[in-house]
């Protein structure tokens, strides 16, 4: 095909806008879409593209509530705070140490 | 029954015709003063999707293809960017379209024109906390001073780093007419598109490059992203509220 004239902007960028916006036409007004296909579109776009997709870093369907409601964001924030709880008890436990005379290695 | 002309839609934008520096060009349906810029399409293009290498492969290029029709249209005329992948059965409904939604669509598209959409996006990839210091020639209690100087210089730099992450998107808004919040992922802090009329787009960048320095240098990364047609502000649903 024609090579389009581009811009600069990344493929994970571009995907992420053309396939997750734009404006859709409902269903119910009586125009015809190819809606077989479109209706499952996205889900086969997603399971297709995943894995490659992931390689490259794009993975923002993970937080996309359409693909994972709720989990993915609930536990990237669990793990965030764990570690931030784990620096900090661990922390505190340092503290405590070094009044203990030192230690042989 | 005719075999039916599928026409691939791209954008709904005002009915003028522009010259399109595109081959095929694409061709524009009209009805009063709105448009929708249309393509021929063999439905089947889009049956390969199932099998795709998404780096070069049909979503790719199709993906590409239609992200540069509504560039094209975008550099001439304000655009509602259509959904990747709609495909109407001729022109007759393509008209009808405008002819239900026209309301609708004028409303969104005078509220988007003279806008451009810039994406910002800040990365932040936290030193690992579980690294620990070299132990050799140390006491114990070395040792463990050192960590715990360690922690505290990756706690304030975090505690930093999003602070600053949080006023770069504070001062952004007020620049732009309307933002959306994209997803996150792992190590991203801001990943946000802008709405920011033509006007304004100076003062947004020098603002954007004024932040960047600041967590640069306390370690993080900020990307920008555009010009884009705003596709992140045209979540519409046309016809939907004409029958509400």
């Amino acid at each position: 095909m024609t090579r389009l004239a581009g811009s600069s902007d990344s493929l994970a960028d571009i995907l992420e806008r053309v396939l997750d916006k734009g404006v859709v036409i409902a269903g119910d007004i009586g125009i015809s879409v190819v809606d077989v296909e479109l209706l499952t579109l996205r889900i086969r776009l997603f399971i297709a593209s995943a894995q490659t997709a992931r390689e490259m870093g794009m993975d923002w369907w993970t937080n996309d509530p359409f693909f994972a409601p709720n989990a993915a964001r609930a536990e990237l924030e669990e793990k965030t705070d764990l570690a931030a709880r784990v620096a900090d008890l661990e922390a505190r436990l340092l503290e405590a140490v070094p009044s203990r005379q030192e230690e042989p290695r | 029954m005719s075999a039916p002309n599928w026409l691939c839609a791209y954008a709904i934008t005002r009915n003028r015709p522009a010259e399109l520096d595109l081959d095929p060009a694409p061709r524009l349906i009209g009805y009063r003063d709105l448009g929708v810029v249309v393509a021929e399409v063999e439905p089947a293009r889009f049956d390969g999707l199932d099998s795709l290498e998404p780096v070069d492969g049909t979503l790719a290029e199709l993906a590409r293809e239609h992200d540069a029709v509504v560039r094209a249209v975008f550099r001439h005329e304000p655009v509602l960017p259509l959904r990747f992948g709609t495909v109407l059965d001729g022109e007759g409904s393509v008209r009808r379209l405008l002819e239900v939604a026209y309301d609708q669509a004028r409303d969104c598209l005078d509220e988007v024109e003279g806008h451009r959409e810039w994406g910002v996006r800040v990365r932040y990839a936290e030193p690992a906390a579980t690294t620990r210091p070299d132990a050799a020639g140390l006491t114990g209690t070395q040792y463990l001073v050192r960590r715990r100087e360690r922690l505290k210089a990756i706690q304030q730099t975090r505690e930093q780093v999003f602070r600053t992450a949080t006023r770069l998107e504070d001062v952004l808004r007020e620049h732009a007419t309307d933002s959306a919040e994209r997803a996150r992922p792992h190590g991203v802090l801001v990943n946000t598109a802008y709405l920011v009329a033509t006007g304004r787009e100076a003062a947004f960048h020098a603002e954007v490059e004024w932040f960047a320095r600041e967590l640069r240098a306390a370690g993080a990364t900020v990307e920008t992203t555009g010009p884009w047609p705003p596709y992140s502000f045209t979540d519409l649903e046309l016809g939907a509220a004409a029958h509400g």
